[in-house]
């Protein structure tokens, strides 16, 4: 039942391959930086099984350099 | 906080503080649109189709629910705009749903335009297109078509034309556009179309844009030309321009020069690169020939005025003798640019380190010189063999949507046929044997380009129009003698549109059409990209595809057997037949499923494989193996060099009339309007015309910002707004007017005058005087 937001730094050259990935999870949205390469990360999660099922597949997206949590608890 | 729910407050306090941090670790950070989740809205379907509000193709994702589209957003697979859309894109769906939207067939009766059951408009405009040939012969009707049309659209048109009436009274408003594009690559390489792509961007190091405000007509190219200069240290972009736009403030150099003599810079640069030694001379001795042509060729002016160039070979020795005419300190006393910019224009080509890409559009097309100014800009970049590599090249953009795919490659002009010209018998006996029709009903003689057309039409030679997805009574030059024309006795006009325009004003019959994705449809975009969208929601009323239209009244005048497809599958059975046209490597098209399932392919589409990069051994399947380069266009299988001279424009500023007028397009709208200002936050964003005019020259004739001013041309005059440092900007002398607003018509000021070879008008240039109202 977690919002969280986070900073997302990509790996270099994969702005645009992150997005996707990050847009095809259950829960995720994201908004990119027109002007940098991060991007704010919400998820938005209707239970625990569903949280944990969001950080897993976070943890598996290899285009992800960095994730910074700005707001939420997890 | 009434109305904000706990959760959604939450979101809120979440995403601000991501942005807080964001802008604290990177100052002067923006966020864009949200993307969000797949799977957040299950009752929401997405699917993909190119954008059709310009020729750029962005990919869209198109959200459908109810039957209705909903949503739009960019679509991140789509490798033309990466998820990024410009501001008519994300608006793009609400043109669907004007309140005043035709849905059904109007039939002028006693001067009234009257509802009527679309099967006997159809019956009336079959029948009236069939007794207008028997009483004044075939090339009495004629169609007059878009680069908006989809392939499918221009595929029927044609083959109806062509195939079946036996007229080649076809044309599209791309005569308007795109036709000094397609006759300068003609000229220079012998086939059309660009031989790079929009990956060009992402290897380049300058970007010279001739007369094109990118910033407002391909904005989301431009944002990759500007995200290509944030990622790559000394990327330059260079803005040579008659005006300054919202493209100069953000180009890294804005050089302004006056109307006409960028054929002057162009030789000039030339001029430089040899003087420097700056040539190729490798590149150019295996890959270049140079010619000369006919000079001092007329402005199109007259009725009968004709024009045919002829190449005449000379030499890198001619050539340079040639240039000696344009030296900087030369050009510069006429242009407006100083010598030392020629020089640095010129060093930036010809530093072998760098890789420069050249952008035009309807700065360089829309110009009674035209095709030499293609050419001229083809020139510079053979001399330093920056071509067809990738980050090397000259691009010609387009402004519509399918200009390329529809009007340039199923040719739909009076000249061409899908594969090559009608003057060429093998092309018109291919055309004859996949349309099943004897080769001599196809014509050898092209008629009427697209001003000759309407002048045929005032004249009385043309009786029948058909016009489609484009709207002649706001863009012809010279408005009102083509307006007047229309409106003879004896003529019969039919229109087909989405909405009422100055063009419905005058129709005969008014035919509900269904638009965009209301049908199943191909547009090809300025790279080679072919785009196919499936039909996402149904066209209200009767409302009827242009091309199914077409079907209808060529089967009612007894040409079914040329349109033999059911409803069903006749795009994909059109693709197919139009694929044979092109069965090669040098333009094979992509499969109809593979253009089903892909943000779109890019021809020539060999082994399962787009070609980015035409005449380069290294991608183009077409090109002999064991060359580097071989434009194969080209009988030599070289690329041209032509000799061309600057000429002066046919009508200057002069006492009476001391202005230039310069017209063009702004962000918010399309072309004329009929859709975009049918879109509330577009329409309110800019509501009416106006006209820009330098504020020495407002000073120096008593006029304040906002003030209504009288515009005066030796054709017509309009009232307008004046607008002050707005967000173009002319020079002292020039004012620029847009022509998206119906209600102020800028092109009856205009003139017809065109290039000789292209026949494009220019709607860039003539005098006109500026009153205070």
């Amino acid at each position: 039942m977690a919002i969280c937001s986070y900073i997302v730094y990509p790996q270099p050259g994969s702005r645009d391959a992150l997005r996707s990935k990050l847009t095809g999870i259950a829960g995720c949205d994201v908004m990119p930086a027109e002007n940098n390469d991060v991007m704010i990360l919400v998820t938005d999660t209707n239970s625990d099984s569903h949280e944990t099922a969001v950080q897993q597949a976070l943890k598996q997206i290899p285009e992800i350099q960095c994730l910074a949590l700005t707001f939420g608890d997890i | 906080m009434s109305g904000v729910s706990r959760r959604t407050f939450l979101r809120m306090a979440a995403v601000s503080a991501a942005s807080a941090a964001a802008t604290t670790l990177f100052p002067g950070i923006v966020f864009g649109e949200w993307v969000h989740s797949d799977h957040d809205s299950s009752d929401v379907q997405w699917n993909k189709t190119p954008c059709r509000f310009c020729g750029v193709g962005c990919g869209l994702l198109v959200g459908i629910a109810g039957g209705r589209a909903v949503a739009v957003k960019g679509d991140p697979d789509s490798p033309v705009n990466k998820g990024l859309c410009c501001v008519k894109g994300y608006h793009s769906v609400q043109a669907l749903y004007g309140k005043d939207r035709l849905k059904k067939a109007l039939v002028r009766k006693n001067g009234t335009l009257v509802e009527t059951p679309i099967a006997e408009a159809l019956d009336l405009v079959a029948n009236t297109m069939a007794s207008t040939i028997k009483e004044h012969g075939k090339d009495a009707v004629s169609v007059y078509g878009s680069g908006q049309w989809t392939i499918p659209d221009g595929y029927v048109a044609s083959k109806f034309l062509k195939g079946g009436i036996g007229t080649n009274n076809l044309e599209a408003n791309a005569r308007l556009c795109m036709a000094s594009a397609v006759t300068g690559f003609l000229t220079s390489f012998g086939l059309d179309e660009p031989m790079g792509c929009y990956e060009d961007i992402d290897h380049a190091d300058v970007f010279v844009l001739w007369g094109n405000n990118m910033a407002e007509m391909h904005p989301v190219l431009f944002s990759r030309l500007l995200d290509r200069r944030r990622k790559k240290k000394g990327v330059v972009i260079i803005d040579l321009a008659t005006r300054t736009t919202r493209t100069s403030h953000a180009a890294d150099k804005s050089i302004l020069f006056k109307p006409q003599t960028d054929l002057a810079i162009a030789n000039a640069i030339c001029q430089v690169l040899v003087e420097n030694n700056w040539v190729n001379h490798s590149f150019v001795q295996q890959h270049v020939s140079f010619k000369a042509g006919k000079t001092d060729i007329g402005y199109g002016l007259e009725d009968d005025f004709t024009f045919k160039d002829e190449a005449r070979a000379v030499d890198l020795q001619d050539f340079q003798a040639f240039l000696a005419d344009y030296t900087p300190e030369k050009v510069a006393a006429y242009s407006g640019v100083s010598a030392d910019d020629i020089r640095y224009l010129a060093a930036l080509y010809g530093d072998p380190a760098r890789k420069v890409v050249s952008y035009w559009c309807m700065g360089m097309n829309q110009h009674t010189r035209g095709t030499w100014i293609n050419n001229l800009v083809y020139n510079i970049h053979l001399l330093v063999g920056k071509i067809s590599q990738p980050g090397n090249g000259p691009f010609s953009l387009t402004g519509q949507p399918s200009a390329c795919g529809t009007v340039r490659e199923v040719g739909t002009l009076t000249h061409k046929l899908p594969h090559g010209v009608v003057m060429n018998e093998d092309d018109r006996r291919m055309a004859a044997e996949i349309w099943k029709v004897p080769f001599e009903r196809i014509p050898a003689k092209p008629t009427h380009h697209t001003v000759s057309m309407f002048r045929a039409l005032d004249r009385g030679d043309i009786r029948f129009m058909w016009i489609q997805v484009t709207n002649p009574m706001v863009t012809m030059p010279k408005l009102k003698r083509y307006r007047d024309g229309a409106k003879k006795e004896g003529r019969f006009i039919v229109v087909s549109d989405v909405y009422p325009t100055p063009t419905t004003d005058i129709a005969d019959v008014i035919l509900p059409s269904a638009m965009w994705f209301e049908r199943e449809g191909m547009f090809g975009n300025s790279e080679r990209r072919t785009q196919h969208f499936n039909q996402l929601v149904a066209p209200p009323g009767d409302a009827m595809s242009d091309t199914w239209q077409l079907i209808e009244v060529a089967r009612r005048m007894g040409y079914g057997d040329l349109f033999p497809w059911s409803y069903d599958d006749h795009i994909r059975e059109i693709w197919r037949e139009y694929g044979r046209f092109h069965d090669s490597p040098k333009h094979a098209m992509a499969p109809y499923e593979v253009l089903r399932q892909a943000p779109g392919a890019i021809w020539p589409f060999v082994n399962g494989r787009s070609t980015k990069w035409r005449y380069n051994a290294a991608y183009d399947p077409a090109a002999s193996p064991g060359s580097d380069f071989d434009f194969y266009g080209k009988p030599d299988h070289r690329a041209w060099i032509w000799l061309r001279p600057y000429e002066p424009p046919p009508e200057i500023p002069d006492a009476a009339y001391p202005f230039w007028l310069n017209t063009g397009r702004v962000v918010e709208h399309w072309h004329t309007g009929s859709m975009t200002r049918r879109i509330p936050t577009l329409h309110r964003a800019a509501p009416a015309a106006y006209v820009e005019i330098h504020p020495h020259d407002a000073e120096r004739l008593g006029i304040r910002n906002g003030e209504s001013v009288r515009l005066v041309s030796r054709r017509g005059e309009i009232i307008v707004a004046a607008v002050l440092d707005g967000r173009g900007q002319p020079t002292v002398g020039q004012v620029f007017v847009p022509f998206f607003d119906e209600s102020k018509l800028i092109n009856e000021l205009t003139l017809d005058a065109y290039c000789p070879i292209s026949k494009q008008p220019d709607y860039k240039k003539c005098a006109v005087r500026v009153e205070k109202v």
